[in-house]
């Protein structure tokens, strides 16, 4: 690499040098110069490096904006030069550019002499149409018959003056798992051509369907400011993943390559066959390949290079394949290693006796070289879905657990429970049981003070994620609009408008807010068709159901909700629940019911128990329905 | 792009060097102007020496053609081999002249 200071500050330039070439790990493309904007030196630069790959920069701030953008385009697989439009018109360049680029996504050798030529005509084609007039739609003059002439010397004209003559084009090369594509970009203000430009005949040139039989797919943008060319890679279709944004780290990384990039073991004592495999295996794509002479050297090999597949024979004079096998087994780190044995016996026995100690495949010698590729590919393809789904769960099982402990925060804890019962006498306590890690069920408390306090419980349609971000979005609008001290039906009235504009159509919410005044032992309350309240005497010899029929919030913004009131007896309580609790089935297909549920707590309060009553009844009911629960449980007991 | 007129009788044989594109547009008006100026018969373009070409370096082969054989002559291309043989075959040149192997 070159760097050549002209007009700038010599610690400066020296920085810059320092980072172009941290930047490229020491691999930046040959020719890239950087130079001072400055007439007098560019014309020098130009001469003195043939204007090969040439970073434009004007002033130090650029300088920063460039290298910003550079560390950016390696952290995500890219690649960029930029240069002075006018030498786009150099052949070397679009070569300079594809190999620098190809050379620094790793990808030169895969794709080969032959794509790197297609690929450095192709963007050759482009670049002279962004150095000619600026706009890479518009196919540059072919043939300087009469009509274009004019054309020509319009272009020139143009080319010759600021801020045309000066524009940057950068090419950015982006690697993904199929594909490699590189964007021209051209940063000046771009052409729109005059229909006198049109005109004469040659104009229609054959530029752009060159470059559609060379690239996999093409794009054009921003009115011919930008271009998209895409090279496809020799990826089988099986093994391509279509998300381009992997998480760091060598194993995740393979994750997302494809099987060709796995690294293969292969061992055998005979070093021509060892050698042989190799080379048909290579043959067929695949990049890492490492050999073994015997047993103890591949399990050292093992051991320190993580190898994804191990290509094993069975006869070797130190340990056997089948002894390499057990110990791979033996170890947590190995376990699951694919281990494909070849030998030399051919009798059902050793294979059943071979598959048994853990061999993932078995093969006979002579070994079939396209057979072997396949059944290499096939294993290597399982374990990277097996990977990928593995990473997959990983993810989402934690993110799950995030977004779980978040919704239980929403909860009244056990001591703002603790906080409502010692400050009004009355026993306090909640079941809360989610189907999945996330669920749609709520409920919480407001303590207003002197002996009154509001209870609400809301159970969204469905379960899982959906209701679980219904249940947040329900919290911040009580948070904006919190319950008041009386007119629960008012309350939900203008919950329910406010609501409808919130939830999507088709979701809704059953919701119950009630204000509990211990001294009068009367609970206030509106409901919009939850399951009845269940009430009575502790002895369980009153029983009587609340009325909780309503439309449900977000169905109409119409609805509105009248306050209804029940009267607990003294020593009595009060039993509030979602409807899991009636309608969650036994094994056998039985839904508790309104009838059901009644029994069961009326069975509960008559033989008295050590354990709280809510505690019995919900133990009793799981112990009779199918698990896990087909809906959110949510259930609270309040007991005089 | 460098070029040497090889003559033979009325036969001339235009040996062509280096890269052929858009830059080439001046040296091209020369080489059809002496061309057409010799009343060539035939001329055969011979790219055997040619590493690279373009679009418009396709286009000004056309357009040698048209002039010569406006002139009455015969034209064909010759000795193209890599990215240049390349091009030619993408832009199907073997239906608009005499291209020889």
């Amino acid at each position: 690499m070159k760097v050549i200071s002209a007009g700038l500050s010599s610690g400066f330039a020296d920085q810059l040098g320092v980072a172009l070439a941290e930047l490229g790990g020491g691999r930046v493309a040959p020719g890239v110069v950087v130079f001072h904007g400055a007439p007098a030196p560019v014309a020098d630069a130009m001469a003195d490096t043939s204007s090969s790959g040439v970073i434009e920069v004007s002033d130090e701030e650029d300088v920063a904006a460039v290298l910003d953008e550079a560390r950016w385009g390696r952290a995500t697989g890219a690649w960029f030069a930029s240069v002075r439009s006018a030498s786009c018109l150099d052949f070397d360049f679009p070569d300079i550019v594809a190999q620098g680029a190809l050379g620094q996504l790793g990808i030169a050798e895969e794709l080969g002499e032959r794509r790197l030529q297609d690929i450095s005509t192709a963007l050759r084609e482009i670049l002279v149409n962004a150095a000619v007039h600026g706009n890479m739609e518009l196919p540059s003059p072919e043939k300087t018959s009469e009509g274009l002439k004019a054309f020509h010397s319009s272009v020139n004209a143009r080319a010759s003056e600021l801020p045309y003559a000066a524009r940057r084009v950068r090419v950015t090369a982006t690697l993904r798992p199929d594909a490699v594509t590189f964007a021209v970009i051209d940063e000046g203000p771009g052409y729109t051509p005059s229909s006198s430009d049109k005109s004469g005949d040659g104009y229609t040139g054959r530029g752009l369907d060159i470059v559609r039989a060379l690239v996999g797919e093409m794009r054009v943008a921003d009115g011919g400011r930008r271009t998209e060319l895409s090279f496809r890679r020799r990826v089988e279709p099986r093994s391509r993943d279509t998300s381009p944004d992997s998480p760091a780290g060598d194993v995740v990384a393979r994750l997302h390559g494809s099987v060709f990039d796995c690294p293969i073991l292969i061992v055998d004592d005979e070093e021509i066959l060892v050698e042989m495999t190799a080379f048909q295996l290579q043959d067929a794509g695949f990049k890492r390949i490492d050999t073994a002479s015997n047993g103890s050297d591949a399990w050292a090999k093992i051991n320190a290079d993580n190898p994804d597949f191990v290509i094993l024979d069975h006869s070797m004079p130190d340990m056997t394949g089948l002894d390499v096998i057990a110990k791979v087994r033996e170890q947590e780190k190995t376990r699951e290693l694919p281990v494909l044995l070849v030998s030399a016996h051919e009798d059902r026995a050793f294979r059943a006796d071979a598959l048994r100690a853990g061999a993932t495949n078995v093969m006979t010698k002579p070994v079939d070289p396209d057979l072997l590729i396949h059944r290499t590919r096939q294993l290597l393809e399982k374990l990277l879905a097996v990977r990928q789904l593995r990473a997959y769960q990983r993810r989402v099982t934690v993110e799950l657990r995030q977004a779980q402990r978040m919704q239980e925060e929403l909860m009244p804890s056990h001591d703002a429970m603790a906080a409502v019962s010692e400050a009004t006498g009355i026993q306090l306590s909640a079941r809360f049981q989610m189907s999945s890690e996330l669920g749609g069920d709520w409920w919480g408390l407001s303590d207003f003070g002197d002996g009154l306090f509001g209870l609400y419980m809301v159970d969204f349609s469905g379960h899982g994620v959906g209701p679980a971000i219904n249940t947040f979005r329900l919290h911040t609008l009580m948070r904006d609009n919190p319950p008041p001290l009386d007119g629960p039906g008012g309350y939900l009235t203008r919950l329910n408008s406010r609501i409808c504009s919130i939830l999507p159509r088709g979701q809704y919410a059953t919701m119950l807010y009630g204000i509990f005044d211990v001294a009068e032992r009367r609970f206030t309350y509106a409901a919009t068709g939850c399951p009845p309240i269940i009430f009575g005497k502790a002895d369980g010899t009153i029983l009587a159901a609340g009325e909780t029929s309503g439309v449900p919030l977000g169905l109409s913004r119409k609805s509105t909700f009248e306050d209804r009131v029940i009267d607990i007896p003294e020593a009595g309580f009060m039993l509030l629940y979602s409807d899991a609790l009636l309608e969650c089935p036994s094994p056998g297909g039985d839904m508790l019911g309104d009838d059901g549920l009644m029994k069961l707590v009326q069975s509960i309060l008559e033989v008295p128990g050590a354990e709280p009553p809510l505690d019995r009844l919900v133990d009793r009911f799981m112990a009779r329905t199918r698990l896990p629960l087909d809906d959110d449980l949510t259930a609270v007991w309040l007991g005089l | 792009m460098e070029y040497t007129i090889n003559e033979a009788g009325d036969a001339h044989e235009v040996m062509m060097q280096g890269t052929f594109g858009f830059a080439d547009n001046v040296s091209v008006e020369q080489l059809v102007e002496s061309l057409v100026d010799k009343r060539a018969g035939s001329v055969v373009l011979n790219l055997s020496s040619v590493e690279k070409i373009d679009s418009a370096g396709l286009g000004m082969i056309v357009l040698i053609k048209d002039e010569i054989e406006d002139s009455g002559g015969k034209f064909a291309v010759r000795g193209a081999s890599g990215q240049v043989k390349k091009m030619l075959d993408i832009s199907r040149f073997d239906q608009l002249m005499n291209v020889e192997g």
